[in-house]
């Protein structure tokens, strides 16, 4: 058990480190850059606005629009600019994954739009997307029933681990993203590449469970300090 | 894709009622598929061919097999295609036009069922390492969607691909050519999959249409022929964490039954 070593030197259980902030965009309604590990990611939400063109709207919700990108420079080699079908793929599960904890219902007829620009991709750009997009919505001040946390987790070389990197990604057996609601407890996305025996299924998405836990602390953290700085900076100017 | 689908709030309410006493409006089980029925070889031009009903939901697939290059990244390693459309026959809410993300996602559960469950053994697809390999392209049709496109669409593709046979490769000169005399693909597994839809509390299998508007959730699960899970793809809205054990169990019963079917036309199908 302890000779079991990951490229990086991690544990099986173990993340990468995490960095959140909020409010790193000035035009958005709401903005969030999140790493985790060499995965960086720029968020940012407009919204809700109008919808254009005005058909899509619906009367009785806000719909949600959400387009994943992965930057021409955020890969080895360069990657062409045109969304690719796993773009558009991510985009939609991203969507879905963030839709069910926002309150809908309170704004008809407009859209919440999500932008995920992923900036470098190391393994895990879609979790740290969902993450990040979550916090971008808190930020907005969208009311939302829950925040959103995301972390990947898979088979590497026979173990079950946590936050693949791009290089894991690449050589594991199977690759589970999750998302859930840390406080309701609820699964708003999950995906499988791969193959894994029911058994498996159910550690890996176990440990999934704790490192989601974990990192709805740090958002939950970063809003905070976010928003107790501009408390001190009233009451200074005050 | 804009017109929007409406289903009268009245058949809404009832399917809710009715799933909160365990019951569907179409009388059938929980966890059982509507009539399944499997045609292979339906189009001779095809390199292998399926028509595949569910119910009402009805998908035709082909498989077209040519030589081609691998990719840089796998030289060693025959290229797999799968694309899939949603017909404009198939529903008022499809339009003609490029793939939409609908059809791209379902086209990638489709693939990843296939590549990730091993169907294939892309390494026998191999002419000359690094410059030539058999490309499989499955095409999958959706032509009457009346809910549950994704097992219909994977059903049909994995029987297509069940159906298919190779031409043989002759290489002369380092070029190869293929010649008229064909053998089965070189399959390894058998995956198959199950949508389950979350109405109120109640987890049932294989929406009908009306089920899947009113379905407040919606996860595929995938399953080989040995039960190992080989693809999850969690849809829409959210589930508690019990659900979603509940659903991989349930799935993998349905799957099984799904797989006697299967059986009846393709033997060795697990």
């Amino acid at each position: 058990m302890s000779e079991f070593t990951r490229r990086d030197g991690r544990k099986p259980d173990e993340l990468r480190p995490i960095k959140m902030k909020v409010g790193v965009l000035d035009k958005a309604d709401g903005s969030a850059y999140v790493e985790q590990g060499g995965t960086k990611v720029l968020v940012a939400v407009y919204g809700p606005r109008e919808v254009h063109p005005r058909h899509l709207g619906l009367p009785e919700s806000a719909i949600v629009r959400c387009r994943y990108h992965m930057a021409p420079f955020s890969t080895k080699e360069r990657k062409s600019p045109t969304p690719t079908r796993r773009e558009i793929e991510l985009s939609k599960v991203i969507k879905e994954a963030l839709a069910s904890t926002i309150m809908l219902d309170l704004y008809p007829r407009t859209t919440i739009d999500i932008f995920v620009e992923v900036l470098q991709a190391d393994g895990g750009t879609r979790c740290a997307g969902i993450t990040a997009a979550s916090l971008a919505l808190a930020h907005a001040g969208i009311p939302m029933i829950d925040l959103v946390s995301a972390c990947a987790v898979g088979k590497w070389n026979g173990r079950i681990i946590v936050d693949l990197t791009g290089e894991e990604d690449e050589e594991c057996e199977a690759d589970m993203p999750v998302a859930l609601m840390p406080s309701l407890e609820r699964v708003t996305l999950i995906q499988l590449n791969g193959r894994l025996t029911p058994d498996e299924f159910l550690e890996a998405f176990n440990l999934a469970v704790k490192a989601c836990k974990y990192i709805g602390e740090l958002q939950k953290a970063t809003l905070r300090s976010y928003y107790e700085k501009i408390k001190e900076e009233v009451l200074y100017e005050q | 894709m804009s017109s929007r689908l409406v289903i009268p709030e009245l058949t809404k309410r009832r399917i809710r009622e009715l799933a909160s006493q365990r019951r569907r409006i179409d009388k059938r089980g929980l966890a059982e598929f509507r009539t399944v029925f499997i045609e292979r070889g339906i189009i001779p031009q095809a390199d292998g061919s399926a028509l595949v009903h569910i119910g009402n939901t009805k998908a035709i697939a082909g498989i077209k097999i040519d030589l081609g290059q691998p990719y840089p990244d796998m030289p060693n390693a025959g290229v797999l295609a799968v694309n899939v459309e949603l017909m404009p026959l198939a529903s008022p809410t499809f339009e003609p036009g490029p793939p939409d993300e609908r059809a791209v996602e379902v086209a990638r559960i489709v693939d990843r069922a296939i590549r990730e469950g091993r169907m294939i053994d892309l390494e026998e697809l191999v002419i000359t390492p690094g410059r030539e390999v058999y490309v499989i392209f499955v095409d999958t049709y959706l032509v009457d969607h009346d809910g549950n496109m994704i097992d219909a669409c994977v059903l049909a593709s994995v029987a297509a691909l069940l159906d298919a046979t190779m031409r043989k490769a002759i290489v002369s000169e380092g070029r190869a050519r293929l010649i008229d005399e064909r053998s089965p693909l070189p399959i390894r597994h058998y995956p198959l999959t199950a949508t389950i839809c979350r109405i109120g509390e109640t987890l049932i299998v294989d929406p009908i249409l009306e089920e899947e508007e009113t379905a407040e959730a919606r996860i595929t699960i995938g399953f080989d022929e040995e039960d190992r899970i080989c693809m999850i793809q969690h849809s829409i809205g959210m589930l508690r964490y019990s659900e979603l054990y509940q659903a991989i169990n349930i799935s993998r019963e349905a799957v099984s039954r799904l797989r006697k079917e299967l059986c009846k036309v393709f033997p060795n199908a697990g």
